[in-house]
């Protein structure tokens, strides 16, 4: 330190103040990023790892599941596989084959050391188990063979016995009886008290045996069983074997009751047979008075051999009413084919006329006859079809109905539709049935009930084509049954006609589920367009000659086509079309042309030819033709005249055949089949029949035919002879 | 109810990246704090050094200014000693005080750095864990429900080497198969 002169002293370093220290490095900074990411990355692969862990145990788990699973699986079809055998000792050891293979399967099907260890363990305890319970099974088998078999042989040594031809063989029999009682005991098949018990009672079923074979008076009956020789022998025989007779082994009251009971049970069983035969004659007679015939067992229970066999007290009597029964019987079965008229002329013919020596026969004759008729003329009149299934009326019918009921085939469904109609046209002429009906109603239902089902438009067109199909030219009749039973909705009266353009059934068909208002929603309402007269009205003008040539009566058929008609249109505006082109367009595929003509007649009535109905080779000229011939030529008889003196009569003839022939008129018939001959409102009556003047179109059209042929015939006369030879012909 | 229980699982790694994410800006955040620590450090050592240096030029004019009030020659060598050394001291200490504040600048970017680290390696690990569990949670869940198949005849076969996972662990286990 510097000091002054004058005693001060100079700053120096000191001044300064004391020295800082270099601090070092006193923090050590921890950069932990690592241990973090890297503890990070080691949980994700612990993760992974127990992931994989994870998935293996699960697999592994469920691997011994299914083994364990298939194990058991096994075990129950092992054991269902030996439920039934009766071989008892292959049981185990097949059982325990099965089980071992099962065994072995299981657990290849493990791959985990430790589960597959453990199954074993499992399996090897089930496999025991199960081995344990089939040797039980096994077992009681064993147990019930032998009993059967024991069972068995002294059954058969006890027949044996009975009917063996000397005592040497009958004690070799016994004593195999008692061999094979002692083997079971040794077996441990039965108990010593078991034992002893089979024994006594063998012994007494022996002994009893041979009291209960019937006496020598018996053996005729056909369960008798050995004759008295036999007996004798076989009681000399036990004696010398024993020096006892069986009888000798029971006590005296017991052997009376025996007996007793023995001549007890022979009295009840004839008088069983005898009971059985009243009953088979009383049976039988009430199949015959039904007009049945006997089934091939009735008729084999019924012979004069057998009732007199069982019965000769009243054998006589018996047979009597057998073949009275059959008489009758013959007579039903044939009312049964009769018409109605017919089976009263049979009941009124057996009705007891007046007293004779078979009062009784004719009574009872007229009794069941009258009876059987009513009953058949009640069937007829309230099922007529059902009563036809009837074995008895020998139905053409029947038979076919059943099989067109059994038919899957389509191919087959129109033949055997075929055959049916012409069946039952012929059963209803057999029975005198007036009905119009082509089938039975139940039928007709099942028909309409399938087309009801059809829940698509389009399979309801194609349902009934199908059906039209199968039914052919039967199919308008079937039509009109429907009709006529009013089963049938409007639309599909119409669309059921087959002749129907097959757009416009379409059209048709694609509606016959909307309801009306449905069918008005179609079609948006514009006025001037689409207003109700603007469909309206050209339908009501376009269907007016139709309407004409259905008359009164076809009400309903020309509400069901105008309602086609209308729905159709509606269909065809709803896809675009103009109402003017729409109705003009739907009536034309009804009503057009190309399915009906329409024939105005000199009257100003209108009838309509169905083009489809026409046989081949006609037409509507031709048709309209014939309709005229027949119009002109048609020539009234007195017959139809109410008056009795002749030259009024005749004077009323000439002018109904006048105005026949000038104002007689034509009109289609409901089912379209032909035309109905009508004059001043009323239908002309064929003067020979009494019934209406109907032609078909194949008859008009033979009219038409014969009057070209008769035209003919003349033009060649007069060539060959001229014209003068003819007085009054025409030059055609 | 498999679907929502997965759901789940994606809900949860969801959080755990957005965890991450959270300690990555947070690691960020402490950085920016550590920077300015260590700006501040070596903007304080920078300016006690320069109040060093202005102490130091004071103490040594004053040690000249006196010895020369005293009579003595200010260039006397004790003197020129004298403020020789007080301008070594001063000198000494200004450049310990500079020292002092880069080693602390240093040590908090230093902390800095490792904080950004922690923050990135935070949410690096995130990712891991939000895997982990959606794997894990899938896992399960494929156990329970996606094994829908039935047991076939395939899959009681024995299952091959090339059926089974690697790993040590599964060598111990399936040592025995053929």
């Amino acid at each position: 330190m510097a000091v002054l002169s004058m005693g001060g002293r100079l700053p120096d370093e000191n001044d300064l103040g004391p020295r800082p220290n270099p601090q070092g490095e006193t923090g050590v900074i921890h950069d932990n990023s690592g241990s973090i990411v890297g503890d990070a990355v080691s949980r994700f692969g612990g993760t992974l790892q127990d992931i994989g862990t994870k998935i293996a145990d699960q697999q592994d788990r469920l691997q011994m599941a299914q083994a364990r699973s298939q194990y058991l699986q096994a075990d129950v079809a092992a054991r269902e596989q030996l439920k039934d055998t009766t071989d008892w000792q292959s049981m185990v050891p097949t059982y325990q084959k099965t089980m071992q293979k099962a065994q072995q399967e299981a657990l290849g099907m493990v791959g985990n050391k430790i589960y597959r260890t453990n199954l074993q363990l499992d399996l090897q305890n089930d496999f025991a188990q199960g081995s344990s319970q089939v040797m039980n099974i096994a077992n009681s088998k064993r147990q019930n063979a032998n009993r059967a078999t024991l069972s068995q042989t002294l059954d058969s040594n006890r027949q044996a016995i009975l009917l063996a031809p000397d005592s040497k063989t009958q004690t070799s029999l016994i004593e195999s009886s008692n061999a094979s009682i002692d083997a079971a005991l040794n077996a441990g098949t039965i108990s010593q008290t078991e034992a002893q018990s089979i024994r006594s009672s063998h012994a007494e079923s022996i002994d009893k045996g041979l009291i209960d074979m019937k006496p020598p008076q018996d053996t005729k009956n056909p369960d008798g069983t050995i004759v008295k020789g036999q007996i004798s022998m076989l009681q000399d025989s036990l004696k010398k074997h024993d020096g006892t007779l069986p009888g000798d082994h029971i006590q005296p009251d017991e052997r009376m009751d025996m007996l007793r009971r023995a001549k007890t049970k022979l009295e009840s069983q004839n008088n069983g047979l005898k009971s059985d035969l009243r009953a088979d004659v009383s049976n039988g007679i009430a199949v015959l008075e039904a007009g049945y015939p006997l089934t091939p067992d009735q008729a084999a229970k019924l012979t004069p051999a057998r009732i007199k066999a069982i019965d000769p007290d009243n054998a006589s009597e018996y047979n009597y009413s057998v073949q009275q029964a059959q008489a009758r019987g013959s007579a039903i079965n044939n009312m049964a084919k009769m018409p109605v008229m017919d089976i009263l002329k049979t009941m009124n013919n057996s009705a007891v006329k007046g007293a004779s020596n078979h009062m009784v026969d004719d009574e009872r004759n007229a009794a069941v006859i009258s009876q059987a008729g009513t009953q058949i003329i009640n069937k007829l009149k309230d099922d007529p079809w059902g009563f036809l299934q009837d074995e008895r009326t020998g139905s053409a019918y029947a038979p076919i109905f059943k099989e067109l009921l059994q038919n899957q085939d389509p191919e087959q469904a129109k033949d055997i539709a075929t055959r049916l109609v012409a069946a039952t046209t012929q059963d209803k002429q057999r029975i005198g049935l007036s009905t119009n009906d082509v089938l039975p109603s139940a039928y007709i239902d099942r028909i309409i009930e399938g087309m009801s089902k059809v829940g698509n438009n389009q399979n309801l067109a194609q349902t009934v084509a199908a059906q039209a199909q199968i039914w052919g030219d039967n199919w308008p009749r079937v039509m009109a049954q429907m009709k006529n039973e009013g089963k049938l909705s409007s639309a599909l009266m119409v669309l059921g006609q087959t002749d129907i353009p097959d757009k416009a059934r379409n059209d048709l068909a694609s509606t016959v589920l909307k309801t009306p208002k449905e069918m008005e929603a179609m079609v948006p309402k514009t006025p001037g367009v689409t207003e109700k007269h603007s469909i309206d009205d050209p339908i009501d003008t376009g269907m007016a000659s139709y309407r004409a040539s259905m008359g009164q009566s076809g009400v309903t058929d020309v509400a069901a086509m105008r309602d086609a008609i209308r729905r159709t249109s509606l269909v065809r505006m709803a896809n675009g079309s103009s109402a003017a082109d729409a109705t003009s367009s739907s009536i034309n595929d009804y009503l057009g042309p190309n399915r009906l003509s329409m024939v105005t007649q000199h009257s100003g009535d209108v009838y309509r030819i169905p083009l489809s109905r026409l046989p081949d080779h006609s037409s509507p000229e031709s048709i309209q033709d014939g309709a005229d011939v027949i119009r002109k030529n048609f020539t009234a008889t007195s017959d139809m005249i109410g008056a009795t003196d002749k030259a009024v009569k005749d004077a009323r003839v000439s002018n109904l055949t006048s105005d026949i022939r000038n104002n007689g008129y034509w009109r289609t018939d409901q089912d379209n089949g032909g035309l109905n001959f009508f004059v001043n409102g009323q239908q002309v009556r064929d003067p020979n029949t009494g019934k209406p003047v109907f032609y078909s179109w194949a008859s008009l059209q033979g009219a038409h035919d014969r009057e070209i042929t008769r035209i003919q015939g003349i033009k060649k006369q007069m060539q060959d002879n001229g014209p003068a030879l003819i007085p009054g012909a025409v030059n055609y | 109810m498999a679907a929502l229980a997965f759901a789940g699982a994606i809900v949860k790694g969801i959080g755990m990246l957005k965890e991450g994410d959270d300690a990555s800006l947070q690691g960020q955040l402490d950085a920016v704090q550590l920077r300015a620590n260590a700006n501040n450090a070596a903007a304080t050592a920078q300016r006690e050094a320069q109040g060093i240096d202005r102490r130091t030029e004071f103490v040594a004019s004053r040690a000249q200014a006196m010895a020369a009030a005293s009579g003595g020659g200010a260039s006397d060598v004790s003197v020129v000693n004298d403020i020789s050394a007080i301008r070594s001291e001063g000198h000494y200490q200004a450049l310990t005080r500079l020292y002092n504040g880069q080693v602390q600048e240093s040590y908090f970017n230093r902390a800095a750095t490792a904080s950004i680290n922690e923050g990135n390696a935070k949410r690096t690990a995130s990712f891991y864990s939000a895997a982990s569990t959606v794997l894990s949670e899938g896992s399960d869940l494929y156990s329970k429900y996606g094994g829908s198949k039935s047991p076939s005849a395939s899959s009681r076969q024995i299952a091959g080497p090339g059926d089974m996972p690697s790993g040590t662990f599964l060598n111990e286990k399936y040592g025995g198969l053929a």
